[in-house]
C-alpha cells in the first residue's frame, strides 16, 4: 500500500498538528502509557452485523410512499417514536429518541459507498478496510490508525475488541487490535507457564521477533487490562443482555482511565430476510436500552463528554418488503454518532429518497468514509488521509 | 545448511511434514533422492469424490421458505464434510505435493460459493491440472461451475456484460493490478459472454449469449473467445513474472529476492508455464536452501494443523477441526474473498497467537483448561478448551513416537528437525522438572508449542 509509506513522516507532524498532550516517546519517563492524557477522546465502533434496516430504524412516517411499499412491516405513525414531523425511531428505541432529544446523537442518512457490494463479505470487508468497492485490502482502518500513530511500545490494548476474534477492521500492517472476551479470562489463559516463560524470550529473526513481541504485548496487556478491570467499577444500571455487558465492561474500563483509545463491539443478527418485526424488536431494543444504560453510565462517571460511540451496518435492506414478512440485502444505510461532545447532533444528510431509487435501492448520498475521516481528524486527532486515502473532506460530526 | 537441515527444510515446504517415525529413514536418503521420490509420489491423480451432484431439477425461488432453509442447513453440513475429507486427505495421502499444490492453487484461484458439488469440482481441478501446464489449469479454472457463478460469468451476456470475471482473470490470477487496461477488461468480459453450465453443472457456452463480434485485446484482433483470450495473456511475459511471484511468496519466501523471482519466471516461461517442472526448479535451486529461506515463513493454519498431525501421527476425527480452523483464521473451501488469504503476518494477532501456541497441548491431549478464578463461568476460551476436550476423539501414539527419538540430546534432535532454532534453555530447565513418564509427552508437546514452531 502506497498511502503507508508515508507512516514516518506522519508521526511526526501527527504530533504536531494534533494539538494534544500526547508526549512523544523520547519524553515519556516509562515505555508504557498508564492513563489517557487530558483531553483525548475515546472511539467506540459497535457494529450491527446482517445489514440493519434502515428504513424501519428511522421510520419516514411522513412518506407514503414508505407505506406503500412495506404494507405488512411498515411501522404506523401511532407507533413511531416520533423525532420530528417527518420522521421517527422504531417504537423499541425510546432510549436513543431520549438522547436524540438531549443532543447526543446524530444521524447521518444517506450513509453508503459508490458500486455497492450487497454481499455480507464484501460489503462489511469494504467498511473494515475503508476500500474502494473494487479493491482489496488487508488491513482496517483500525489497524492502520494503530500502525501510525502508536508507538510500538504502547501496549497491545491500545485497541480493544470486546469478543473473541479480532475483525478486520482492527488489524494494522505491524500493529492490531487486542480482542478480549474478557479480561479475568484473557488473564487466566495467558498464566499457562509455558507461554509466560515464553514472554521473556526475544529472537533475531523479524518475523520470530513480532511473534514473541505480539505473545509479550498480549501478556502484558492482559496483565495490566484485568488489574484495571477489577477496580473497575460496573455497578451501572444496565439491561440484562449480551452487549449490555460488553459496555459496561468498556465504561469500566473507561472510567478506569485505561489509555485504550478504541473500542470495538458487534451485535449480530440483522439479517432479517424472514420475519423481521420480531427480530429488529428485540435487536433494536436491545441496542437502543445498552446505548442509553452507556450513556447515563459514562455522564455519572464524567467520561461522557470524551467518548463517541459510532454505531453502523455493512448496508441498509431494499425499500420493497419481500414475501416473507422481512426484506433482502440493499445499499445506503444511517450511521448514528452518540457521545457528549458532538458538533452536529440531529439529522445530518438529506431524508432518503424513496421516489429516486436505483432499481428498487436507495441511492446512498454521504460515503461512509466521510464519517471516518471526521472520527479520524477531529476525534483521535490524527491525519485521516494516510488512513482511508485523501479527499475525504469530512462532516463536522465531532 | 547441512543435509539434513536441508532434507527437513525440504519436507516442511513439499510436504506438509514428515511423521517423527519416519525420520530416519529419510535422512538416509540426499535431498535430491528425497525430492525424486516426492514428485514420483505425486506422479497420479485421484479425485475427491465425497459429494454427489445433484442436478438442480427447480430454480430456488421456486421452493418455499421452509424447504430453501432446509436445502441451505444440508449444504452447510456437506461444505463442512468436504472440509473435513480434505483435511484428512492432506493429512493421510501419500500424494503429498500434489496436495500442497492443490492447496496453494485454492487460495490463488479463491473462490466461495455455497454449492458443494460445485466446489469439489473445482477443487478436483486444482488437484488433476495443478501440477501441468497453466494453460490447461487455467482454462479448466475459467470453465468450473464454481468460478462462473463466484465471478458472475453467468450474467455476462451479449449486449449485457459483467466484467466481474474478466477482471479477476487479469488482476488476480494472471496480470496483477495495473498491467492491462479498462479496454481490456471490456473487451475481454465480450470474449467471455455465454460462457454458462448446464443443469448437470457441464460446461456450455450459450450461444445466443455469446458476442462473437471483433475484439481487440493486448493489441491483437479478432473473433475471440474466452480460450483466445487466455492463449493471449499466457503470451504476456508479465503473466509468467506474475506466476512467479506469487510462487516465491508461497512457496519460499514472504521477502521477496528479484533474482531469484526471475530465474523462476525464466523457467515457467522456458517450460511453456509447466508448473510440476518449475516446482522442481524450485526446489532443486541453491538459493532455496538458504539460511534466508528455512524458517523465513509463518505456516498458515492449515500447514500448522496438517502438519501437527502428521509429524506426531494424530488419529481420529473431529467436527471440532472446522471450528479450530475458525478460531485460527483459514477455513477450507471458505476464503475471505477472491483475492484469497493474505497470509504472512496476517495469520497472527493476539488471539490467533495465543491459540496457535495452546492448541498443541489441547490436541495432544495434555493441556487441562485454566482453573478458574473466582467469578462466573462464561463462554471463553477455557470453556472451548473444556468442550474440545469432550468433542476430540484424538489419538496420538506417545510410545511409539518416543522410541523414534534418539535417548540422547532429545531436545537437540527434535529442534533440528522440526525448528531449525536451539531448544530455549529456559524450557530444557523446566523439561528437567518432570517426572520420567511425563517427560515425552510434554518435550513433544513442548517443542510444537514454541513460537519457533509456527514457522517453516
Amino acid at each position: 500500500m502506497n498511502k503507508l509509506n508515508r507512516r514516518k513522516f506522519l508521526r511526526n507532524s501527527t504530533l504536531a498538528a494534533a494539538g494534544t498532550l500526547m508526549l512523544p516517546s523520547f519524553l515519556r519517563g516509562t515505555t508504557r502509557r498508564e492513563m489517557l492524557a487530558e483531553g483525548e477522546k475515546i472511539l467506540v465502533v459497535l457494529q450491527l452485523s446482517g445489514g440493519n434496516d434502515s428504513l424501519n430504524t428511522v421510520v419516514p412516517f411522513g412518506n407514503d410512499l414508505y407505506y406503500q411499499n412495506r404494507p405488512q412491516i411498515g411501522i404506523q405513525p401511532d407507533n413511531v417514536e416520533k423525532l420530528d414531523d417527518f420522521s421517527g425511531f422504531h417504537p423499541s428505541m425510546t432510549a436513543m429518541a431520549d438522547l436524540f432529544r438531549e443532543g447526543e446523537l446524530s444521524i447521518v442518512q444517506g450513509v453508503g459507498y459508490p458500486n455497492p457490494d450487497r454481499s455480507h463479505f464484501r460489503s462489511m470487508d469494504i467498511w473494515h478496510t475503508a476500500s474502494g468497492s473494487e479493491e482489496y485490502l488487508s488491513t482496517g482502518w483500525l489497524g492502520r490508525y494503530l500502525d501510525q500513530n502508536t508507538a510500538s511500545d504502547a501496549g497491545a490494548h491500545q485497541a480493544i475488541e470486546m469478543g473473541g476474534g479480532l475483525s478486520l477492521a482492527m488489524k494494522g500492517v505491524s500493529r492490531s487490535g487486542l480482542a478480549v472476551e474478557d479480561p479475568t479470562r484473557l488473564y487466566q489463559l495467558t498464566r499457562d507457564p509455558l507461554l509466560s516463560r515464553l514472554s521473556a524470550h526475544a529472537s533475531d529473526h523479524d518475523r520470530v521477533a513480532y511473534l514473541y513481541k505480539t505473545l509479550a504485548d498480549t501478556q502484558q496487556s492482559a496483565a495490566y487490562l484485568y488489574e484495571k478491570a477489577e477496580t473497575a467499577v460496573t455497578e451501572g444500571d444496565y439491561p440484562q443482555n449480551p452487549l449490555a455487558k460488553q459496555m459496561n465492561k468498556v465504561a469500566g474500563l473507561i472510567a478506569a482511565g485505561v489509555p485504550t483509545r478504541v473500542y470495538y463491539l458487534n451485535l449480530p443478527g440483522f439479517d432479517t430476510h424472514v420475519n423481521q418485526p420480531n427480530a429488529q424488536q428485540r435487536l433494536l431494543g436491545m441496542l437502543s436500552e445498552s446505548l442509553g444504560a452507556f450513556a447515563r453510565d459514562l455522564k455519572k462517571k464524567g467520561v461522557w463528554d470524551r467518548t463517541a460511540v459510532m454505531v453502523f451496518s455493512e448496508f441498509g435492506r431494499r425499500v420493497k418488503e419481500n414475501g416473507s414478512r422481512g426484506t433482502d440485502h440493499g445499499t445506503a444505510g444511517n450511521v448514528f454518532l452518540a457521545g457528549g461532545g458532538l458538533k452536529r447532533p440531529g439529522f445530518v444528510g438529506q431524508r432518503p429518497d424513496l421516489s429516486d431509487l436505483d432499481k428498487g435501492d436507495l441511492k446512498f448520498r454521504i460515503d461512509f468514509r466521510e464519517v471516518y475521516a471526521d472520527l479520524l481528524r477531529s476525534w483521535l486527532g490524527v491525519r485521516e488521509d494516510a488512513v482511508i486515502g485523501a479527499g475525504f473532506e469530512g462532516l463536522g460530526l465531532v | 545448511m547441512n543435509s539434513i537441515l536441508q532434507l527437513h527444510h525440504l519436507f516442511r515446504r513439499a510436504t506438509f511434514g514428515l511423521s517423527l517415525r519416519d525420520f530416519e529413514k529419510a535422512e538416509s536418503k540426499s535431498p535430491q533422492q528425497a525430492l525424486d521420490r516426492i514428485f514420483r509420489d505425486s506422479e497420479s491423480f485421484r479425485p475427491i469424490q465425497l459429494i454427489k451432484f445433484k442436478p438442480q431439477t427447480v430454480n430456488r425461488k421456486e421452493l418455499s421458505k421452509e424447504e430453501r432453509k432446509a436445502l441451505r442447513k444440508a449444504e452447510r453440513q456437506e461444505l463442512r464434510e468436504l472440509n473435513l475429507h480434505w483435511f484428512r486427505r492432506m493429512v493421510e495421502s501419500p500424494q503429498q505435493l500434489r496436495e500442497r499444490m492443490t492447496l496453494f492453487w485454492h487460495g490463488h484461484f479463491a473462490c466461495r460459493i455455497d454449492h458443494p458439488a460445485a466446489m469439489q469440482h473445482l477443487n478436483n481441478v486444482h488437484r488433476e491440472f495443478g501440477m501441468g501446464d497453466f494453460r490447461s489449469l487455467l482454462l479448466e479454472v475459467s470453465k468450473s461451475p464454481a468460478m462462473l457463478q463466484f465471478l458472475n460469468n453467468r450474467q455476462n451476456k451479449k449486449r449485457q456484460a459483467n466484467e466481474n470475471f474478466a477482471r479477476e482473470l487479469m488482476e488476480l490470477f494472471t496480470l496483477g493490478r495495473g498491467n492491462y487496461t479498462e479496454k481490456d477488461i471490456r473487451e475481454a468480459a465480450r470474449a467471455f459472454t455465454g460462457w454458462n453450465f448446464d443443469r448437470e453443472g457441464n460446461f456450455q457456452i450459450r450461444q445466443r449469449q455469446h458476442d462473437t463480434g471483433q475484439k481487440e485485446f493486448f493489441g491483437k484482433r479478432g473473433n475471440f473467445g474466452g480460450e483466445e483470450i487466455i492463449d493471449i495473456i499466457l503470451k504476456q511475459r508479465r503473466c509468467a513474472d506474475f506466476l512467479a511471484e506469487k510462487l516465491y511468496n508461497y512457496f519460499v519466501s514472504p521477502d521477496p529476492n528479484a533474482e531469484q523471482i526471475k530465474a523462476i519466471s525464466d523457467r515457467l516461461w522456458a517450460t511453456d508455464y509447466h508448473i510440476g517442472k518449475t516446482m522442481r526448479f524450485i526446489f532443486s535451486s541453491d538459493w532455496f536452501y538458504g539460511e534466508k529461506i528455512s524458517g523465513a515463513k509463518i505456516k498458515s493454519p492449515i500447514e500448522f494443523l496438517v502438519g501437527l498431525f502428521r509429524t506426531y501421527e494424530v488419529e481420529g476425527d473431529s467436527k471440532e477441526l472446522v471450528k479450530i480452523q475458525q478460531a485460527l483464521g483459514q477455513v477450507l473451501f471458505k476464503p475471505p474473498n477472491v483475492a484469497g488469504w493474505p497470509g504472512d503476518k496476517a495469520w497472527i494477532d493476539s488471539s490467533t497467537l495465543l491459540r496457535r501456541l495452546k492448541l498443541p497441548g489441547i490436541l495432544l491431549g495434555l493441556d487441562q483448561p485454566n482453573m478458574r478464578l473466582q467469578g462466573e463461568f462464561e463462554e471463553g476460551f477455557d470453556q472451548w478448551q473444556k468442550r474440545l476436550l469432550r468433542k476430540l476423539n484424538l489419538e496420538v501414539p506417545w510410545k511409539k513416537l518416543m522410541k523414534a527419538v534418539p535417548a540422547d540430546a532429545p531436545e537437540q534432535y527434535l529442534s533440528d528437525r522440526l525448528l531449525g532454532h536451539p531448544f530455549p534453555a529456559d524450557e530444557l530447565q523446566a523439561l528437567s522438572q518432570l517426572r520420567r513418564s511425563e517427560y515425552g509427552p510434554q518435550l513433544l508437546k513442548t517443542v510444537t508449542s514454541l513460537p519457533e514452531y509456527q514457522f517453516c
